[in-house]
């Protein structure tokens, strides 16, 4: 498709919505996330970077574009104290990225999570937690507002293993439509405190929703996907949002050198259908963390 | 190391729960006695062995309910744990398993990094981030980077 029909094709509006403000926003969060901790100064607070790969980050159906990335984060925690049942919760994250190759997606996020977690007996719990996330993107386009909800169950069957269940309900609103979503996700896991120090878990999650996609020239622009079609600037390519599935399997580790140094890898699988058609994408990342 | 919500312990000065040491972890075997559930804190009792005498630091008393466990006085145990010198003199274990020998009964307390098994299963301690699992969000898949996150800290 020549700049002219991609021009054509750019049907969709800039919506005038969440996406307008995001940069002020963001700019008082750090407030926010020190309002939400009445005792700044105690454990709770922790900061880290990662460096990661994610081989289709256009999530194209065509090969797509492999990037790399490096993002910081500080964050607050407020987990049980376990004295009680029941307990409220809270954990709010400022995060930054950069990508190595396509520099429209480098991001600044914020978000918070407030929930609640009941323990109806030993070994067995139950955490809801909604949130809200806040994000901001070089490319404007995807700049966007998200909330959504959290159910989860987790189990431990032995001294060092549990189990996890997890229902994700997420709408996040983006600048343009295209990059705009809803999804649902459900998945499991199991954990094991290997050692002392080394902590690995095994995930799987099925998600269904929306998702842009890069599509190529070869996509005729009257091929049902006119809707939300538009020419993604960072992309380079047209974007259309496909409604589709995906299934993802991770494995994660996380090494406690000391009681405040900690690092982490992980790595995802995920194939993902939708009606344009699927691919696999492959993710990972390794970092280290401090608390203080 | 403390952690956040922890208490100080008044007569030991021993950070509860965060006080674990896994430095110091060692088995400690002996006779039970004077099991006392406050309303507040660890369910505690004492220790005595052929050399030392304990007080053992437990788990909150609705976990220790839970486990439906009895614990006479004189019953032999085997205890592993944290050991810790409080301030008041006293010798310390805070607990990570009980072996209750005559009913073959185990009580778990803490994982094997010293994780309370009381405040959940502990998933998700390895930081926040990525990945699925644990973590809220997800991989860069269908959200549009590595956003997100959620849980941390043990």
């Amino acid at each position: 498709m020549d700049a002219g029909s991609a021009g054509e094709a750019t049907m969709e509006r800039r919506s005038a919505g969440p996406g307008k403000n995001i940069p002020s926003i963001l700019a008082v969060f750090p407030l926010i996330l020190l309002l939400a901790n009445p005792r700044v100064g105690l454990a709770g607070w922790e900061a880290g970077t990662l460096a990661g790969f994610d081989t289709n980050v256009d999530r194209s159906v065509d090969g797509g574009e492999r990037d790399g990335f490096l993002s910081g984060y500080v964050g607050y925690s407020r987990l049980p104290t376990g004295e009680k049942r029941w307990d409220f919760t809270w954990s709010s994250t400022l995060e930054g990225g950069v990508y190595a190759r396509i520099s429209d997606l480098d991001y600044v996020t914020f978000t918070a999570a407030p929930g609640i977690v009941v323990v109806p007996r030993a070994f067995f719990s139950l955490g809801i937690s909604p949130f809200l996330e806040v994000k901001a993107v070089r490319d404007q386009d995807q700049s966007a507002v998200a909330f959504g909800g959290r159910v989860r169950l987790e189990e431990r069957i032995r001294r060092n293993l549990y189990l996890g269940q997890y229902y994700a309900y997420t709408n996040s609103r983006a600048e343009t439509d295209t990059f705009s979503f809803t999804e649902h996700s459900v998945g499991a896991f199991i954990g094991v405190a290997a050692t002392s120090a080394l902590q690995v878990e095994l995930g799987y999650e099925f998600t269904r929703g929306d998702s842009f996609r890069t599509i190529g020239t070869s996509v005729p622009s009257g091929s049902g996907f006119g809707m939300h079609r538009r020419f993604s600037s960072a992309f380079g390519a047209d974007v259309v949002r496909d409604e589709v599935d995906r299934h993802a399997v991770s494995l994660s580790a996380g090494m406690d050198w000391t009681p405040s140094l900690f690092s982490r890898a992980g790595y995802t699988a995920a194939d993902t259908e939708g009606d344009l058609g699927s691919y696999v994408s492959h993710s990972g990342f390794a970092g280290v963390g401090y608390r203080f | 190391m403390a952690e956040e919500g922890d208490t100080v312990l008044p007569e030991s000065g021993i950070h509860y729960p965060g006080g674990f040491d896994p430095n110091t972890v060692g088995e400690v075997r002996g006779t039970a006695s004077g099991l006392t559930r406050p309303e507040r804190g660890p369910v505690r009792f004492r220790l005595d062995s052929e050399r030392n005498s304990y007080t053992v630091l437990t788990a909150p008393a609705w976990f220790w309910s839970d486990l439906k466990s009895e614990l006479s006085d004189g019953a032999p145990v085997r205890v592993r744990g944290s050991k810790s010198l409080g301030r008041d003199g006293n010798l310390y274990i805070i607990a990570q398993e009980v072996e209750i020998e005559q009913a073959g009964e185990h009580l778990a307390f803490r994982d094997e990094g010293g994780f309370p098994l009381w405040k959940g299963s502990g998933a998700g301690r390895m930081g926040r981030g990525n990945g699925i699992g644990s973590s809220m969000g997800g991989p860069s898949g269908m959200r549009g980077g590595p956003g997100g996150a959620a849980r941390g800290r043990r």
